[in-house]
């Protein structure tokens, strides 16, 4: 039946899917004021705090000592799913607001020449979302289907690090980052068809994950250029998994599959609590190359690599990935410097593909970032924006129907260094 | 639009108007480049003398004689009219201690001790103080120094962290200060213009009240202080003969003032030893001074009864405390 297509929503799958805070995207939030405006092709530059999350190694090359703190980042996200209810578009959309990083560079040449420590606290994905929809369709049996639907997921990190210079164009650095992952989701669906069938369904997951990551990076300057490489190992240490729905239905979906009315209500329970969801995470590469080619001009590009992580619940499986970035930054005047980037943020999720069902969404994005800052003696300031926009296929509703998904993400920030 | 967005909008705005406004309180007009720098010139000058002189009031306190703080104020005033630095503004206080001295903030900030009034014998005395304090802000002794203090810790920073070339070509240009920029550093770390006002204001109190400012500033305060005192027909060996009783009130005798001797660091007791140059140094220097300034020949007026008159509140108010 038609109408069993518009039995909307991940019901099916038992779970909400929340397109964004997601852990499948590794550049929802830029983190650091410099390296947010270069798209977050660092990797080879990083000599200031944010370096502990891009390069350890950096830090080493840093010019004098700072203190960097992303004041506040506002984030606006939508994805539009295409032709979802009938010929109508399903719209989602997240805001929010988060410091995307705070950090602090101490430079220890009176220690030992060369050497030098920072630490960050870093906010790599953050969303708030609170959704309510209603929708009739009548013409297609559908009475009244009501959503509501509420995420609370942030990934964030504590990190230290360390940096020594070795010979005078290259250095080694080493990060340690506690990393959290909270993903709280509560959905309430209730649906009513004209022909008397009901459906009401409380979905909720809370997904918690303490992590620890190692980073050993290396930055070797030749000339005007720089090569920075980092690797960053990350392993689980506590982690668990809330999963549970409540559903009440009037029909046989599930059993006969007649969807024929029953004379008593059906109701299902579920609550299970997982203890390995993820079981590991993502291990990445970053490689990256500077050139500085004046006081006034630096180009960088950076390379990301994640490993797939299929050792817990499918779920939450992720495919390996490659993100790229390129960043431009440039002196309009002595005082002012305009920061441009470009990069993607491909989705860990697998493709989705023909002939199958149940599939989570998958949307790859391509972003840019412009920032303008201005700069003073010890101090500067900068505040721009972060523009994603995705496209990919989702499938929505129930049966083996694939959407075309359009996705925007938006990121305003200001951001201030204090340089001492 | 949420909460969450009109937080992010207000605080914005907040940041950007408040340092727009404060902006604006001063550039009703425009300013050529040179003012402008000369204006934050002044107003680092004034923050870091203020912090100073604070620093001093809550250590001792002021005297509460605000009838001869006013007569202070005047008299200086008076001074300043008649020395090349009249276009500065100077305030005066009076700290509450018996210590003999008088100190000197970037600014304009004069500090006299109660101990001076009470070791003045007439108004010129009081006014080659003055006037030796007034030389040492107009001339910029304080301020020059912390300056090449600020700049040789600067450059032994760099000499001892030379930077590498890798490092070097990470260097970006030089800003150019502006006025909101630099309200925006005080904002952020209490910088003026790159200076940090509580750093160089710490540095200062350790020259005025430890290691003294270089000997030969003392002796140039000394020389224009006395230009100042004669200008303003007053008795020209009113600093000498104020210096000579602090020499005689610390056990020498008259004729040691004119030995012209340094003095021993074991000597060196009072804060006033410890920062400048011996009495006897200081008289040699100012009779040479005052010789070529023709000083025998001038009378000059001393202000005794005006002076004991103008003081006598104080006197009175701190006649029966114990130091």
């Amino acid at each position: 039946m038609k109408i069993l297509k518009l039995l909307v929503f991940l019901i099916v799958q038992g779970y909400p899917v929340s397109l964004f805070g997601d852990i499948f995207h590794y550049k929802n939030l830029l983190v650091g004021e410099r390296a947010m405006g270069l798209g977050g092709a660092f990797t080879a530059v990083s000599d200031d705090a944010s370096g502990i999350f891009y390069n350890p190694a950096g830090l080493a090359f840093a010019v004098s000592n700072d203190v960097s703190g992303s004041a506040n980042a506002y984030y606006k996200r939508t994805a539009r799913y295409l032709k979802t209810i009938g010929e109508e578009d399903f719209v989602e959309y997240s805001d929010g607001a988060a410091s995307p990083f705070f950090g602090a560079l101490q430079k220890l040449d009176n220690i030992l020449p060369g050497l030098a420590a920072g630490f960050g606290i870093y906010t790599s994905d953050s969303e708030l979302k609170n959704q309510n929809d209603i929708f009739k369709a009548e013409n297609l049996g559908l009475r009244r289907f009501h959503r509501t639907a509420n995420v609370r997921a942030s990934t964030t990190g504590f990190a230290g690090g360390v940096a020594y210079r070795v010979l005078p164009s290259l250095s080694i650095g080493l990060s340690l980052h506690g990393i959290s992952i909270d993903e709280l989701t509560q959905e309430y669906q209730h649906v009513t068809y004209t022909d008397g069938r009901y459906l009401t369904q409380n979905i909720r997951s809370h997904l918690q994950v303490k992590a620890l990551e190692t980073g050993i990076g290396m930055q070797w300057a030749v000339s005007e250029f720089s090569l920075g490489l980092n690797v960053r190992l990350r392993g689980v240490m506590d982690e668990k998994f809330d999963d549970g729905f409540d559903l009440t239905l009037n029909f046989d979906d599930r059993f006969q599959r007649t969807n024929e009315l029953l004379p008593t209500p059906l109701q299902i329970f579920r609550n299970v609590q997982k203890e390995e969801p993820l079981s590991i995470l993502p291990h990445e590469v970053r490689f990256g190359v500077a050139w500085f080619a004046s006081a006034s001009l630096l180009l960088s590009a950076d390379a990301s690599h994640h490993t797939e992580a299929k050792e817990g619940d499918s779920r939450f499986d992720r495919e390996a990935v490659t993100n790229f970035a390129t960043g431009a930054e440039y002196y309009i005047t002595p005082s002012v410097p305009v920061r441009v980037g470009l990069f993607t943020n491909n989705d860990a999720r697998p493709e989705v593909v023909a002939g199958k069902t149940g599939q989570r969404d998958h949307i790859d994005y391509y972003g840019m970032s412009l920032f303008f800052v201005w700069v003073q003696p010890n101090s500067q300031i900068s505040v721009g924006t972060v523009y994603q926009v995705g496209t990919g296929k989702a499938q929505k509703t129930t049966g083996s129907a694939i959407q075309d998904v359009e996705a925007d993400s938006i990121t305003g920030a200001f951001s201030a260094t204090h340089s001492f | 639009m949420s909460r969450s967005l009109l937080a992010f909008a207000a605080s914005f705005t907040l940041l950007v108007t408040s340092c727009v406004s404060k902006d604006s309180e001063r550039t009703d007009r425009k300013y050529s480049e040179v003012e402008e720098k000369q204006i934050i010139k002044v107003k680092k000058e004034v923050e870091i003398g203020r912090n100073m002189a604070g620093r001093l009031l809550r250590y001792w306190g002021t005297v509460d004689a605000p009838k001869v703080t006013r007569y202070i104020n005047q008299l200086g005033a008076y001074v300043a009219q008649n020395s090349e630095y009249r276009d500065r503004k100077f305030m005066f206080e009076i700290l509450d201690t018996p210590v003999i001295n008088a100190f000197a903030a970037p600014g304009g900030y004069i500090l006299i001790t109660r101990g001076t009034l009470e070791n003045a014998a007439n108004e010129a005395e009081l006014a080659a103080v003055i006037a030796h304090e007034i030389a040492h802000i107009g001339k910029e002794h304080m301020l020059s120094t912390l300056v090449k203090i600020d700049q040789d810790e600067r450059n032994k920073e760099n000499t001892k962290s030379k930077l590498p070339k890798s490092v070097e070509v990470r260097k970006r240009p030089d800003p150019k200060v502006s006025a909101i920029g630099s309200q925006l550093a005080k904002y952020i770390s209490g910088s003026v213009a790159g200076l940090n006002v509580l750093k160089a204001a710490t540095a200062g109190m350790g020259i005025i009240l430890e290691k003294g400012l270089d000997a030969q500033l003392e002796f140039d305060a000394d020389r224009v202080g006395n230009e100042i005192l004669v200008n303003a027909g007053y008795y020209p060996y009113a600093l000498v003969d104020f210096l000579c009783r602090i020499e005689i009130k610390r056990g020498g005798k008259k004729e040691d003032c004119f030995t012209g001797k340094t003095m021993d660091a074991k000597q060196k007791k009072s804060i006033l030893d410890k920062t400048h140059p011996s009495v006897p140094m200081r008289i040699a220097a100012a009779m040479k001074d005052l010789e070529a300034l023709g000083a025998k020949d001038i009378t000059g007026a001393q202000g005794k009864k005006r002076f004991k008159k103008k003081t006598k509140d104080m006197f009175m108010k701190t006649l029966s405390r114990k130091d």
